[in-house]
């Protein structure tokens, strides 16, 4: 594969959806930011109270040199981290299926599919780097966005600590260092690759539909799935089966739940990768090969689909 | 000469429908060949076929390639412009040109760039802030500056005022033609490009109907201005098409003898928009 031409067919689906994939993250931090500096600003700052707050803060401080001696900091950064990684994947992943939806069906849709056929990419080519721009890169822009915020804060965090050291005598800086804070944000990156790999029969799905639909594909993504569900739930009524199997299995696949999570935890020292290791067991080599052949269906749709 | 496309008995149906029937063209280098007939005669089924855009029964090479299997190979070396309106909205003039030179090897981006020079499109425009004139100018840029051995144009002036379509096609022969490209345009404007094809075929129904040099056709062809006397006489010799309009008759004939031509009336070479209609009206003179 020709890795420039898949640069410049990513860069191309980047220019496309440059407004979505620019100002949704933008405006996401800028809520993280904006939201307490305005709380801030409408109730007015309190001087006796951050007086007493740092006070405050010293009487902790003991308790805080215990805690930066454990691994319980560790934990509480990872937890913290999340906490703040998890807005950004949640709005990324509506983003994300927005583009799937989109990314076949636009080009259609303002008939610019035949100057784009009428380039030397490959079909091969364009499908990949549209998988590659929605299962990746678009999560790849949230995370750093979300990573930014969190650079951000950690920089403020720093800030307080030389504030408190020199004017206070109060040091953290072994809490800081206790934090873990790059291998923290390190496992909330690995699990990139697990999530695309596991929601990748969705991604497919969704392509499918975008190449499919000549109109609303959004309709088409979602009502085969409502007919096969609700036919499913008439015949299993019917002919009184235990269970819908269809709706059991997507329910089990796309669900996470804290059962998930306590399979995979070994001890609380390692709940900063449980995380990694249920996106991991949620896997399932089946569902790849449905993926595989959804998406060569849409292949096969952007070859020999008539677009005129 | 080897031919840079060769169609062999091509044949395409769309359900019950058949699009095109047996097409066979050969077109080489130096050619400017106008693939005319009226809507729905399967011109663009016909370069969708030589594309690669569509699949079809039959045999067609362009360049040594296979259109279907070697798809990508062949675009190297073939252009296309199908449409002016088919740039999308979202793409901006300086995108366009940095996308085509990462894709195309054969692209030259300052080329590209000198033409747009003389145009009023900068480089920070989109497309959906262009006139559907300037457009076209943005597609013709991107597709000069490819050193193509075959550009095909579907309907590539449709919409498009007259000064921008005589703009666009001298932009055509001066900056892309010469002996060694071949170009193959379809157009409803036949009146408009004749002065540059050097060959046409004119398609009726999913078949090539005529295949010829436009100079063998002016002189295969000639237009009879006959008296209304001499209508009779000249009926024998059936001509292609004849329309009456004050007090004479003009009549198309095919591969008649001039000097009894001459007997009937004023002789004079008919335009391929004349030899085109009466082509077309064959069945129903």
């Amino acid at each position: 594969m020709n890795t420039s031409i898949m640069k410049a067919s990513i860069r191309k689906e980047l220019w496309e959806f440059n407004g979505m994939l620019k100002w949704v993250p933008i405006t996401l931090a800028g809520v993280f930011i904006f939201i307490p500096l305005l709380t801030l600003i409408l109730n007015g700052i309190d001087t006796q109270a951050v007086l007493a707050e740092l006070k405050g803060i010293a009487a902790e401080v003991a308790k805080l040199t215990e805690l930066q001696q454990s691994d319980r900091m560790s934990e509480i950064f990872f937890v913290s981290a999340m906490a703040l990684f998890t807005p950004f994947i949640a709005i990324g992943f509506i983003v994300q299926v927005y583009y799937f939806v989109t990314c076949l069906f636009d080009e259609r849709r303002d008939q610019s599919v035949m100057f784009w056929r009428s380039l030397p990419v490959s079909d091969e080519m364009t499908i990949a780097s549209k998988l590659l721009t929605g299962a990746i890169v678009i999560p790849v822009i949230f995370f750093a966005a979300a990573t930014a915020l969190m650079v951000l804060m950690v920089g403020l965090a720093i800030v307080a600590c030389v504030v408190l050291s020199v004017g206070f005598d109060i040091s953290l800086w072994g809490m800081i260092a206790s934090a873990n804070i790059l291998s923290g944000v390190g496992y909330i990156w690995l699990t990139l690759v697990p999530i695309a790999i596991w929601l990748l029969p969705l991604y497919s799905w969704l392509m499918l539909a975008s190449i499919y639909a000549n109109k609303a594909p959004f309709l088409w993504a979602v009502l085969p799935i409502v007919a096969l569900l609700v036919i499913e739930a008439i015949v299993v009524h019917y002919l009184h089966l235990s269970q819908p199997f269809f709706g059991h299995f997507l329910m089990d696949y796309f669900s996470i739940t804290p059962d998930n999570l306590a399979e995979v935890s070994i001890g609380q020292e390692k709940s900063r990768s449980a995380a990694l290791l249920m996106l991991i067991s949620q896997i399932d080599y089946r569902t790849v090969l449905v993926s595989v052949g959804l998406l060569c269906t849409t292949y096969w749709f952007r070859v020999n689909k008539q677009e005129s | 000469m080897s031919s840079l496309i060769s169609v062999s008995g091509v044949s395409k149906s769309y359900g019950s429908k058949k699009v095109l029937s047996g097409v066979n063209l050969s077109l080489h280098a130096g050619q400017i060949v106008g693939l005319v007939g009226p809507n729905g005669a399967g011109k663009t089924t016909c370069l969708q076929a030589i594309l690669g855009l569509t699949d079809f029964d039959g045999d067609i090479s362009v360049l040594g390639h296979h259109p279907r299997k070697d798809r990508v190979k062949m675009l190297n070396d073939v252009a296309y412009i199908s449409d002016v309106a088919i740039l999308p909205k979202w793409l901006k003039v300086s995108q366009a040109l940095s996308y085509m030179k990462d894709i195309h090897p054969n692209f030259d981006i300052e080329k590209a760039q000198e033409f747009l020079a003389k145009t009023n499109i900068e480089a920070n425009d989109k497309v959906k802030a262009l006139s559907k004139g300037m457009v076209a100018q943005l597609h013709l840029a991107l597709i000069l500056a490819i050193d193509a051995k075959v550009l095909i144009l579907d309907e590539p002036t449709l919409g498009l005022d007259i000064l921008t379509r005589r703009q666009f096609y001298s932009h055509l022969l001066e900056d892309f033609y010469n002996e060694e490209k071949c170009i193959v345009v379809t157009t409803h404007q036949i009146e408009e490009i004749e002065h540059i094809l050097t060959d046409v075929a004119f398609i009726q129904q999913g078949k090539i109907v005529l295949a010829q040099s436009t100079d063998d056709i002016k002189e295969r062809f000639n237009l009879v201005a006959v008296s209304n006397e001499q209508v009779p006489q000249a009926d024998e010799l059936q001509p292609l098409f004849k329309n009456s309009m004050m007090g004479l008759t003009t009549m198309l004939f095919d591969n008649q003898d001039k000097e009894m031509l001459q007997s009937l009336g004023k002789v004079t070479v008919p335009s391929l928009a004349d030899v085109f209609v009466g082509i077309m009206n064959k069945e129903t003179c």
